[in-house]
This record gives C-alpha cells, sequence and structure tokens, in this order.
C-alpha cells in the first residue's frame, strides 16, 4: 500500500535526475532501485504503480528493477558478521548469542539509470 | 541488420526517504528548540492506542502537559475524544492514506499551540506496516499490540518491533477469558529486539501505568 507513496517519490526523483542530466524521458529504459531487506516493500507493487504512474507521461515504457539487499548483522558478543535470517529471530552461527547490532537494512534509493544513446552517438570513439 | 540502441548507465544513489527525512529532520530542531519530545504510536486498528491516551489524561485532570496529533484516514472521532478530555488535540486525515509521513506532520505541529506541553503523541493510522516505514521526527516509536492479537506479532511484523523503543501491550484485564500468554509474546518481542521494554497495561483499570509513565517521564 505505501508502496504507491514511494513510487511517486521514485518518479519525481527519476525526472529531477534525468532533467539535471539534460536527458530526454524518452531515453529511459530502465531505473534501478535498491531496497534493504527489513523494508516491507513489495517489488512487484512497485513495478506496478510504476507502469501506473507513468502512464501517458514521457517515461512511459521504462522499466524499475529491484535489488533486496540482504541484511548484515554483527553480533554483540563474538563481532561475527553474517546475514539475517529472513524468519525468526538472530543468532549468531558462531556463539549463538541472540543479540546483535544491524548494520543498514532500510535503505532505500535510486541507484542507477539506464539511458539508450541518441541517435547520432557512438558508445566509444572509432580508433 | 538493425544495430541495437547502444545504452549507457547512469549512477545516480538518490535516498527516496531523502525528501522525507528532511522533513523529519527539522521536526526534530522544532521540538529540540520547544523542549518537547514526540512518541509515534504504531499498532493495528482496535489495539487500543486512543484508550491509553485517555487513561493517562483521566490520571492528572486539569494538568495535562502532553498534546496529541491524531492520524485517521477518516472521521475526527479520535480527536473529539481526546478534546473530551480537555488534551490539546490536532486531527490529521489522510483521506486514504494507510500511514502519516514526516511532512504533514511537520505541518501540523507548526500549527500546534506547544506552552506547557512536554510530549506529543503522534497517534499514526492503525496499522502495523506502513508506518514503521517513515520516519516522522519522533523521539521513539512505541508498539501498540493488545492481548486480543497473537503472541507472534513481533515475529510477523519485524520492522517496527525491532524500530520501536517499547512495548505497550493493552487490555492486560481481558487476560482471564482468553488463552493468550503474555510472557510467550515478550519471548517473540524479546527474539526480534534483545532488550526491548514491554509495558503490561490496562486502560480499563488502569494497572501498569505508573511503570509506562514513569519509563516515559512524564
Amino acid at each position: 500500500m505505501h508502496e504507491w507513496s514511494i513510487c511517486e517519490t521514485l518518479v519525481r526523483s527519476i525526472d529531477a535526475e534525468l532533467a539535471a542530466r539534460g536527458v530526454s524521458p524518452g531515453r529511459l529504459r530502465k531505473a534501478r532501485v535498491v531496497i534493504g531487506g527489513l523494508r516491507q516493500i513489495v517489488p512487484a507493487h512497485l513495478v506496478s504503480a510504476y507502469e501506473a504512474l507513468t502512464k501517458n507521461t514521457p517515461t512511459e515504457g521504462s522499466a524499475i528493477e529491484t535489488n533486496v539487499r540482504p541484511v548484515r548483522t554483527r553480533c554483540e558478543s563474538c563481532g561475527r558478521e553474517g546475514d539475517l535470517p529472513s524468519a525468526g529471530g538472530f543468532s549468531c552461527a558462531a556463539c549463538g548469542s541472540e543479540r546483535a547490532s544491524l548494520l543498514g537494512g532500510t535503505e532505500l534509493y535510486l541507484e542507477s539509470l539506464e539511458i539508450e544513446e541518441a541517435e547520432g552517438e557512438c558508445a566509444a570513439a572509432p580508433r | 541488420m538493425r544495430r541495437r540502441a547502444a545504452m549507457t548507465s547512469i549512477k545516480v544513489y538518490r535516498d527516496l526517504m531523502g525528501e522525507n527525512d528532511a522533513w523529519a529532520r527539522r521536526t526534530r530542531e522544532l521540538l529540540a528548540e520547544r523542549n518537547v519530545r514526540l512518541f509515534n504510536l504504531i499498532g493495528s486498528p482496535g489495539s487500543g492506542k486512543t484508550a491509553v491516551l485517555e487513561r493517562m489524561a483521566e490520571r492528572r485532570p486539569g494538568r495535562c502537559r502532553f498534546a496529541v496529533l491524531e492520524g485517521d484516514v477518516e472521521t475526527t472521532r479520535d480527536a473529539e475524544r481526546m478534546a473530551a478530555r480537555d488534551i490539546p488535540v490536532s486531527q490529521l486525515l489522510t483521506g486514504g492514506a494507510c500511514h502519516l509521513e514526516a511532512k504533514l506532520v511537520h505541518a501540523a505541529l507548526r500549527e500546534m499551540p506547544l506552552d506547557g506541553i512536554r510530549i506529543v503523541f503522534v497517534e499514526n493510522v492503525g496499522n502495523l506496516v506502513c508506518p514503521a516505514e517513515f520516519d516522522i521526527g519522533e523521539t521513539a516509536k512505541i508498539a501498540v499490540l493488545s492481548v486480543t492479537e497473537g503472541e507472534d506479532k513481533p515475529a510477523k511484523y519485524p520492522l517496527l518491533f525491532r524500530e520501536a523503543r517499547a512495548v505497550l501491550l493493552t487490555k492486560t484485564d481481558l487476560l482471564p477469558h482468553l488463552s493468550f500468554d503474555a510472557d510467550e509474546c515478550e519471548r517473540f518481542v524479546q527474539s526480534v529486539h534483545p532488550g526491548m521494554p514491554v509495558w503490561r497495561i490496562s486502560a480499563r483499570d488502569g494497572s501498569g501505568f505508573d511503570e509506562w509513565e514513569r519509563w516515559l517521564q512524564i
């Protein structure tokens, strides 16, 4: 449900980043979004919201690609780092302690934009 | 043969919570200037958030030093309950949004008379999922869970229970009529957030409010 609100911010952010770089919105093919593992964001909902929000706009037809990152943890007893399991609480694989610090997990950012090169441009200069 | 269009990847790294978090920072600045703390009450619809605030006001008639920002999708009914007990209150209506965001909360706080107020409670929209995603500039999120819900809610809603700094386990007066195991619930809380305090309270009979208010330093 809150994916819609987040997607509105995403669309505004994409438009702003394209404008800041003088890139025509029609050249956008893909936007990559990183989602921390603790976020309760359903990628499929974000994709649906993006399609709805970009309909009849210059970025219609572009796609978003989501990358959900596992949450890294550091055991407060022995310092071992690992990934937080998706279900259940933390339990250190090395010492069994149940106390951990979370290293990130709530990040949510627009990582990159994939742009189609304009007519006449070359990806690399010829030798 | 047609050449496929070449692609360029542009690195952006733009925080999608950036705008929200900027408003949350402004709220923290405003609260620091006025020496006011803000607690964000998050719980299911019917978990007893409004009743907790009513009982707190009843315990200090005429000397209520807290104000309330009510967040609801529709109606001003909760704000009316606060006003009936002389609790300074503002109502935020989201008209459909399932959570409050920092910009809306900041705007409402700017309009609130805060003289003599030590704490503002935000009663967030009834929902265990979405409100936990948004920093509204609070001093702490408080998870509100009632004994008529499942003991395993903390495991089912880990983001809220990890973000919160305390849990209010409400409606404890109903325990004799339920098979709810409060100790088991606390174990679920501790497995997700070791060391988090759980205050067992009843707005109906007032039990547990001394300890809860001592922690709150109200």
